[in-house]
């Protein structure tokens, strides 16, 4: 049948997200957490900018001291990363920075009489956000938007209350799971094995005990775990158009947090 | 929802399919017989769309039978690691009988033309033979060789039974008893009964069966 | 329910290697009708002479497609009186699957093997009509290629010896199978060297 012109209207759709590329990876280790991302920004084929920044660090400010050694954020800083569509990202960090300063300020905190036990004489101590109320608050910005979801795969890496190194990662409506390691966005498919091999020793015997003993789960060291990022990176940049240019590693421990810049491929 | 599928035992192959037809919300006949016996070593169960399973069946005995008698008086000359082999020692004088690993991979290949042709032939089968070999073939010839297979949704509740109870030395007895045992759980999980049951019976040793197993008797022994 | 991606209904998957002076070749045991497994038993990969060759994708086309290569390997050998080389292999497949460019095998082989001219190690892949990717590290296809691309690309270094090799390939392909719902149920690797060919079946999570 040919179709007849003006029969029926012609639909025109928008559509409101767009795939922006990238992969972003979170590592927790003892006393530490990672969170890597690549720098590219692309729609389809083309590239929009070699150097984007998908991880902000969420802190308390920063001493002179923190500043003169180059740090970044402090032990109780939130590294944040979002991967997917990039203005969702842009807009669900917005969010959750502007309900940090809320919680965190001390503003709030002022004690009306008689409710004194509010704050258990504590108003004098610097306020932080721990990471365990980060992310449940996270989940209800996301599932806050349920029915227009923000596009995102969502990574929060920091130190626990115990200051051990922690992961937490998101689906685009708020699902979440503290986890070792997790890759999210374009390279997770090609990541996420190794990482389960590598990490936490998927797949992986004892020699001699004819596969019936599993090789002992045990923290990676900082440096191991750098090297693992950036040998995944490196691979998934091989493999994936829409990943590369540059790698952004934020390293937070007790210090505060150090952030690494290298190079990938710009191919 | 048919019920179609196999298990082998120590010593024979059974062969289960259901003999009610349904149309939609209907069940048009009690009495549907959903297998053929392509000679009395090797039975095939078919479901599938309704004019198709009954033409497909009647093509492929046919052809076997055809090519059965075509061939019975010829030489076979076969390939060993690439050259001819030699038949002189081969047995021949009987008559050509094709093994159920021949008829199986006969109908996946006509399935397998079938698929790309204007209208394919709908259908799933199970073949199961008196040597002991089980074959699970679908409308897109996908086949597999299995000591127990089953087609159609019934596979989603008959198989984690057979998984979990089948041994490889069943007797006769424990064999039909297990397949008594998915036909229960079948009619328990599905949202229509299957009625009464054909079974087939190929051993080894001894003639095939054939016998039905009613519904109420199937009943009355859960 | 009726029309779905033929190349994801029965789930699989094979990579194949380079090491020095040898090739592996593995595949994962799973047949699947989409979410139900129906056979753990169902072994992609196939030997022709010395040439090995991994077939993943719709089922029903791997099986078209390796008997009429076997009958093709059978009719080469006739008329030649000679083994068959990797690399004429990965041509003949390359023609076989292009002969049906408008109607194709939904299927993506992969060829490994150890030429007897050259000695070099060889190993290929296709996509379903026929384009040829003759890699000189390694070869992935299936469901799960995504996630055997990095674990190759992360783990692979040319110039391994056979155990190395070995090693290397078994990880890739179990830890890839794992992280797809419709791979895995059992493993079977293939070393090939010069003059010895061994089969090892891996276990692997059943889930």
């Amino acid at each position: 049948m040919v179709a007849q012109y003006g029969k029926e209207p012609i639909q025109h759709q928008f559509n409101p997200y767009s795939d922006n590329g990238g992969t972003l990876l979170g590592i927790a280790g003892e006393d530490f957490a990672i969170l890597a991302s690549d720098t590219r920004q692309s729609v389809d084929y083309s590239i929009n900018t070699r150097l984007s920044h998908k991880i902000k660090v969420i802190t308390p400010d920063l001493s002179s001291e923190d500043k003169k050694n180059k740090l970044v954020g402090t032990n109780k800083s939130i590294l944040f990363g979002t991967n997917g569509f990039s203005a969702d990202g842009d807009a669900l960090t917005e969010d959750f920075e502007e309900n940090y300063k809320f919680y965190t300020s001390n503003q709030n905190k002022k004690i009306e009489p008689g409710f004194e036990f509010l704050n258990n004489g504590n108003e004098d101590k610097e306020s932080s956000m721990t990471m365990q109320s980060a992310a449940r608050n996270v989940q209800h910005i996301l599932y806050g938007k349920r029915f227009f979801p923000y596009y995102v795969h969502t990574i929060l890496a920091g130190l626990d209350e115990e200051g051990k190194g922690c992961v937490y990662s998101f689906d685009p409506v708020g699902s979440y799971e503290r986890e070792q390691c997790r890759v999210g966005g374009a390279g997770a498919s090609l990541i996420m094995p190794f990482l389960d091999n590598q990490v936490n020793f998927k797949n992986q015997y004892i020699p001699g005990t004819n596969s019936t003993e599993r090789k002992k789960l045990e923290y990676l060291t900082l440096e191991e775990c750098l090297k693992l990022v950036k040998d995944a990176f490196t691979s998934v940049t091989e493999r994936h158009i829409t990943v590369g240019d540059g790698l952004e590693i934020f390293i937070i421990n007790k210090e505060g947090v150090r952030l690494e810049y290298h190079a990938l491929k710009k191919d | 929802m048919d019920a179609l599928f196999g298990i082998k035992t120590e010593n024979e192959t059974i062969l289960v399919t259901s003999r009610n037809f349904a149309r939609g919300i209907s069940i048009m006949n009690h009495q549907d017989r959903k297998y053929i016996m392509i000679s009395d070593k090797i039975a095939m169960g078919i479901v599938g769309e309704a004019g198709d399973t009954a033409h497909f069946a009647a093509y492929i005995k046919a052809n076997v039978k055809l090519y059965e008698n075509s061939f019975a008086q010829l030489p076979t000359i076969s390939f060993k690691d690439g050259e001819v082999a030699s038949d002189a020692d081969e047995k021949n004088d009987e008559e050509h009988v094709l093994s159920t690993k021949n008829i199986a991979n006969f109908v996946r290949l006509e399935l397998a033309k079938s698929l790309r042709s204007r209208k394919p032939y709908q259908v799933n089968l199970v073949i199961a033979g008196a040597d002991g070999d089980l074959y699970m073939i679908d409308y897109l010839g996908t086949m597999v060789k299995q000591p127990y297979v089953v087609q159609g949704y019934a596979a989603f509740y008959a198989m984690s039974l057979l998984d979990h109870h089948y041994r490889t030395n069943l007797s006769e007895e424990e064999g039909i008893e297990l397949a008594k045992m998915c036909l229960k759980e079948i009619n328990l999980r599905m949202p229509a009964s299957v009625g009464d049951v054909d079974i087939v019976v190929l051993s080894k040793t001894k003639a095939p069966r054939q016998f039905i197993i009613a519904d109420k008797d199937l009943r009355k022994s859960i | 329910m009726s029309q779905q991606d033929p190349s994801t209904i029965n789930g699989g998957i094979v990579v194949a290697m380079t090491g020095k002076d040898c090739v592996a070749i593995a595949c994962d045991l799973r047949l699947g009708s989409q979410s139900l497994g129906v056979a753990n038993n169902f072994e992609k990969i196939h030997q022709y002479g010395k040439t090995f060759i991994g077939f993943t994708g719709l089922a029903t086309d791997t099986l078209t497609l390796s008997a009429e290569l076997k009958y093709q390997h059978n009719l080469y050998k006739l008329k030649e009186n000679r083994g068959i080389q990797p690399e004429i292999f990965a041509n003949l497949i390359s023609h076989k699957l292009y002969e049906k460019r408008f109607g194709p095998y939904f299927s993506t082989p992969v060829v490994a093997g150890i030429s007897d001219e050259s000695g070099e190690p060889y190993v290929a892949g296709f996509d379903c009509i026929g384009c040829i990717d003759a890699a000189k590290d390694f070869i992935v296809s299936g469901t799960a290629s995504d996630q055997l691309f990095g674990m190759c690309e992360a783990l692979y270094e040319p110039n391994l010896e056979a155990d190395d090799l070995f090693e290397t390939i078994s990880q890739a392909l179990l830890n890839a199978a794992d992280r797809d719902a419709i791979s895995g149920w059992g493993a079977a690797v293939y070393m090939i060297t010069k003059d010895k060919v061994t089969k090892t079946y891996l276990k692997s999570r059943q889930d």
